[in-house]
């Protein structure tokens, strides 16, 4: 369809479609099952970078699955569920790229940070201000997706009842 | 499920349990071995992929970019502070130096994990997979719906286009309508494929899958068991990572 998805609205969708498919098929172990279907599929489409987004996807989905099996198949569950898969979107890289890289990747993202803000005069302190706000942006479109799901998901099951 | 009998390259030598050792065994030196050590999980991924897999070669091009900017910036970034914390302190005194074999030593370990996943990708069968997936998750229709999910791919992107034009011919995709017209697209989409899924399900629970599979006890499938070259695979991988490791000690 030539839509550039990646970063939030990406995981927005995905968080919507996996918290649909948890209210329609309300069993434990669904959502997770529905991550290793996706990530089987993205191995499939070979020719990009595999590894990362295909631990992203398993992540995202234990973490609704973790969510709505603990909170129960509800609103807010959705809610808390979106949000924590929308934030680990953000987190991901940090997490992971030290752990296959290795710690020294840490530093220069440090560095690069510091170059960066040095070089456009911004305070160092602010740079953490922005990425806390990133974070608390991602939260929110999270859990506005996992809160959209959950609705589309009632109106879904009446319709597919008729 | 016939396109998944095969792998992506149709390799006959090397079975589930051969790729998923290469997979974790190269994965686990490349990041548990650091500095010259490092040579090791390069040396075992690249003989790997050239034994099995010569076009996981072709993949290293997705960090033909990342691995000089990487180096670049380490290079450039690395501080005196860090020389001391870094595993070649002993050798490289300068700030430059030790940021550029960091740099190095994080290349490597993109290279090895790209070419481990490439190698993984382009061995395994994905029959193989899912049939162990299911086993190990206990689920009697993992397999059954992977392959759903594989074949209704086609459809779902044409309802989807279908539906994304259908909505652009009445208008919408505007910036006033932008955010309605999301929400039919996500909102259609979604119900027409659930819609095609619960057919699609009806007609397999009819068949004998999901459910109704327990009572139906159809034939067994034949048992995934290692081949020849699975268990060489394993053995040499389990060598090289406790040579690995003795080395490093």
């Amino acid at each position: 369809m030539n839509i550039p998805f990646n970063g939030i609205p990406l995981t927005a969708i995905a968080v919507f479609l996996m918290v649909t498919g948890r209210s329609l098929v309300p069993k434990v172990g669904s959502t997770f099952l529905m991550g290793i279907v996706v990530a089987l599929l993205r191995i499939l489409s070979i020719g990009g970078v595999l590894l990362s987004p295909m631990i992203a996807i398993l992540m995202e989905a234990l973490l609704v699955e973790l969510t709505m099996t603990v909170g129960g198949a509800n609103q807010l569950a959705s809610l808390i569920g979106g949000m924590l898969a929308e934030i680990w979107s953000f987190v991901h890289p940090f997490v992971i790229q030290p752990l296959l890289f290795g710690w020294q990747i840490v530093v220069i993202y440090q560095k690069t940070i510091l170059a960066g803000s040095k070089m456009l005069g911004v305070d160092p302190a602010n740079v953490i201000l922005i990425i806390l706000v990133i974070i608390v942006l991602h939260g929110v479109v999270g859990a506005i997706a996992g809160v959209v799901g959950w609705r589309f998901s009632l109106r879904a099951k009446r319709v597919l009842s008729r | 499920m016939a396109i998944l009998a095969k792998s992506q390259t149709g390799t006959q030598s090397i079975g589930v349990y051969g790729a998923i050792t290469v997979l974790a065994g190269a994965l686990l030196l490349a990041i548990s071995m650091a500095g010259v050590f490092l040579l090791i999980p390069l040396v075992y991924a690249a003989v790997v992929c050239l034994l099995f897999s010569r076009r996981a070669f072709r993949d290293l091009k997705q960090i033909v970019i990342l691995v000089p900017a990487v180096i670049a910036v380490s290079t450039l970034l690395w501080q005196a502070d860090y020389i001391d914390t870094s595993p070649m302190s002993a050798v490289t005194p300068s700030p430059f130096v030790a940021g550029f074999l960091v740099g190095v030593e994080v290349s490597v370990r993109a290279v090895v994990t790209v070419l481990a996943v490439s190698a993984f990708v382009r061995t395994v069968k994905f029959s193989e997979l899912s049939y162990l997936i299911e086993s190990v998750s206990r689920s009697k229709s993992f397999s059954f719906v992977f392959g759903l999910a594989f074949n209704i791919r086609p459809y779902l992107e044409r309802i989807s286009r279908d539906t994304l034009n259908a909505i652009k011919m009445r208008g919408g995709f505007r910036p006033r309508n932008m955010a309605s017209s999301v929400r039919y697209l996500l909102s259609s989409t979604t119900l027409n494929a659930l819609a095609k899924c619960q057919d699609l399900s009806y007609a397999a629970e009819a068949r004998a899958f999901g459910s109704a599979r327990s009572a139906a006890r159809p034939a067994c499938r034949d048992q995934i068991r290692p081949s020849r070259t699975d268990l060489v695979i394993l053995v040499t991988t389990a060598i090289v990572i406790a040579l690995s490791f003795a080395s490093k000690a």
